[in-house]
Formats: C-alpha cells, structure tokens, sequence
C-alpha cells in the first residue's frame, strides 16, 4: 500500500474545515438568505460524516471481497 | 515525521485531552440545553402580553421610567438601564450600591410606552444551566480556569490533527473499520467524528475562552483605551441631584444617529467610570449589531464628555460572543449547532474509551498504532 502524501489526507478536511468556517461567517454578515447559505455551508460536514458513518466506504468492501475470495474457490 | 516527534505530539494530544475532558463534558451537556435557551425559556415562562398601542406610540423618557423603578425598588439605586430587542421595553436593573453582587440586584421591567411595571424576570432553570455552564456557581476564577480548559480542548484538536496524518497515510478518508474489535472500530470514528467536527470545536472552544476572560478584557480597556474619561475620576464626587438619563441617552445618539440603544451604565458599574453614564450603541444591521459604540456623559452637567470606538479586542471579544451561542443564525443553525455538540461529545466520550482501553506497555506502543493506523499485532 503506498502512503498518502498530506494533500490527500487533508484535501477533504481542508474543504470541510472552510465550508465550516465560511458558514460561521455568512450567519453574522446578514439575515435571510445569508443564515440559510450559512445552514447549508455548516450542514456540509455533517452530511459527509453522515454518509461514512452509516455506510463502508467502497475500498473496503472491495478489500473485503478480495480477502473472500479464495476461501469461496 | 519521525517517531520521535510523533510521541510527542501523542504525549501533547493525551495530556491535555485527559485533563480537559470531564470539564468539556460538563460544558457540552450543559450547552446543548443552552443553545435552545430562548426557545425553552419562551415555553416556560410565556412573555408577558403587552397593551396593543398604535405603532407609532412615543415611549416615556428614561428619567420617568426610572422613576417608576425607584417606586419600584426603594433605597436602591439605578445600576443599568438596557432595551429589549423586539418589543418596547425597557429593563432597569438596580442594586443597594454600585458594586452590588449580581445576587443582591433587582431586576425590573417597563412597558417603554405608558411605564406599566411588567413581570420581572425570574432566573429559572436556564439561568441556573447557564450558571453551572459559565463558572460552576464557583466565581471568577472558576470562569477562569474553565477558559484555561478551552485553551487545552483547543490543543487537543491541534495536536489529534497532526496525529491524524500520520495514522491516515494508508486509509482513505473516512475509513471506518467494521467486525475489527471494537477498539479499532472506535479510534477509526474518533479520527472521522475529530477531522470533521474540527473547525466548529476550534471556533466554539475558542471563543468561550475568550467569553471567560469579558472582566480582565474590559479592564485592560478601561486602563488604557479610557484612560481620559478615568482620569475625570479626580473631579469633585457626583452630588445627589443627577442630570438626565434621556438627555445623556439623547446626546450621544446624536453622534450616531443610525444605531439603536443597547444599554446605559450608570456612574460607578463595571462598563462606566464613577463620573459617567455611559451609553452603549449598536449598529441597526445583523452585522453591526454585535459592534458597540460608547459614549461617555457627564453624570453631574449632562455634558457628553467623549464617543469612544472600541479597540479591536473590544471588537473582537464582541463578536466572539454570537459565534459561541451560535444564536445568530435561526433555528436552522441552532439545530446544526446541537448536532456539532453531540458529536463533539463523541469524540470526547471516545477518546476516553480508547485511553482507558489502552493496551499496556509503554507509550511508544501508542506511537506504533498512529503509525500502523491501529493495526497492531
């Protein structure tokens, strides 16, 4: 398995993180349509966390599947 | 990064986690009610209704309503004066002296238009919440010592962070290790639940550092930023016969006339001198309405003495304050700030779990898990 370099560990984090920070911002600049961008910008994280928490990522069913395989032979 | 450096980045992350941590606890389970406040002070104590005047109904002036206040609260005398935000009321809080502990001051409430006395507010439950959230009935130092522990919460995420590039060099984001040991399958949700809770922890454990420190914050401001008006502290003591609140209120809204009223500090309380009302504006936008302006009035001649802006770490200390209570955006935020909270107390209840599930052996065994993601033999 290779290593990941930085960038790919925290190019999500990274994009999570502004999203966060962003939406923190946008609720204080004006009312209105400001909180409701600033609600979707802040939902952002916790819709990703959502959806890996709930479900296996692919990789790994994939790695799993492959680990099966032989025993099925 | 070398294994020398990870440890100490795992020693950073474990010390300062273990000792913040049931403090931590303690905040997001007390903050969680908090956020709804409102809404759940609003449920239980109904606002009280209001005559139905029309619209354009002048309110009182301030010296009459004080007077009211002084019927209301006899031998007392006025402390602050504040403005609520939505209806046409006025609140005086008054106090047997300037200095008066929070226990031993009145509250009251006005109708700002005819000066009928309303309900006064009662701390219910969400004061005494709130209490228990800011300093643990424990006083100053206790809210000190809580803005320490946001500092170390602070320093736990930086240092999970930099512990989590090494730990995720081989997995893919999100990574969550299923039918492992229960163990593995915690450290792999305490980095995902950690990595995506980062930004809102940092902002929110900072800035209730910062709410800690308001008192010496403002003191430093008085010392230096309001040096001049302290300095009037040498002229001869205030004489019982005191100018116009209305008048002091009237002058410095003519300095800025597009802002609104926030609150008056009468001569002596902690955001005046012993000299001045003191007369806090705020901006009539959602953005500058956390932004104050204060202007200084002569309490004895009604002679407006100075408008001064607040230094940036007024400013900055202000606009900490909507980011902590996440209070500033509708209920669709406070809902978010709710998840962010339970959330963040999983990484907190997790992180215990994994300390207390530690293998033994030193703590270079830790290191090697960082290292091998877990997957240690």
């Amino acid at each position: 398995m290779t290593h990941k370099t930085n960038g790919q560990i925290f190019a999500l984090p990274i994009l999570l993180g502004v999203s966060t920070v962003a939406g923190l911002g946008a609720g204080l600049i004006g009312d209105g349509v400001w909180d409701v961008g600033a609600g979707l910008l802040l939902a952002l994280p916790l819709v990703v966390n959502g959806r890996y928490w709930v479900r296996p990522p692919e990789p790994v069913l994939r790695r799993q599947q492959l680990r099966t395989a032989p025993i099925r032979r | 990064m070398t294994r020398g450096t990870i440890k100490t980045w795992y020693l950073v992350h474990k010390w300062t986690s273990l000792i913040c941590t049931a403090f931590l606890l303690m905040l997001c389970v007390t903050g969680l009610p908090l956020i709804f406040d409102e809404e759940i002070d609003g449920w239980l104590d109904p606002p009280a209704p209001m005559a139905t005047l029309p619209a354009n109904t002048p309110s009182l002036s301030l010296d009459a309503i004080l007077g009211r206040a002084e019927k209301a609260a006899p031998g007392e005398i006025p402390l602050y004066i504040s403005f609520d935000d939505e209806r046409p009321i006025v609140y005086v809080t008054t106090g047997p002296t300037p200095d008066a502990a929070p226990a031993a001051m009145h509250f009251l409430a006005f109708d700002a238009r005819t000066g009928a006395k309303m309900p006064p507010y009662v701390p219910g439950v969400m004061a005494f919440i709130l209490k228990l959230h800011t300093d643990m009935f424990l006083g100053f130092w206790a809210e000190i010592f809580l803005g320490v522990m946001g500092l170390l919460f602070f320093a736990a995420i930086v240092s999970g962070v930099v512990l989590y590039a090494p730990f995720m060099s081989k997995l893919d984001f999100g990574t969550l290790r299923r039918g492992r040991s229960k163990r593995l399958g915690w450290l792999d949700r305490h980095n995902l639940l950690g990595i995506v809770t980062l930004a809102w922890a940092s902002v929110v454990g900072v800035t209730g550092t910062i709410n800690t420190f308001v008192v010496p914050i403002t003191g430093i401001w008085k010392a230096n930023g309001l040096a001049e008006i302290i300095a009037s502290e040498a002229r001869t003591p205030l004489p019982a016969q005191r100018a116009s609140v209305q008048v002091a209120l009237d002058a410095v809204q003519r300095e800025a006339p597009e802002m609104k009223p926030q609150f008056i500090a009468f001569p002596g309380v902690v955001f005046s001198s012993h000299h001045h009302y003191a007369v806090f504006l705020k901006g009539a936008t959602p953005l500058t309405s956390k932004m104050l302006l204060p202007g200084f009035v002569d309490a004895a001649t009604g002679r407006l003495d100075a408008v001064v802006p607040m230094p940036w770490y007024m400013q900055a200390m202000l606009l900490a304050q909507p980011l902590h209570f996440g209070n500033y955006g509708g209920l669709a935020m406070k809902i978010i700030w709710a998840i962010f909270d339970i959330l963040t107390i999983i990484v907190l209840g997790s992180g215990l779990y994994l300390w207390l599930r530690r293998r033994g052996g030193p703590s270079d065994q830790r290191v090697r898990e960082v290292v091998m993601a877990g997957e240690i033999a």
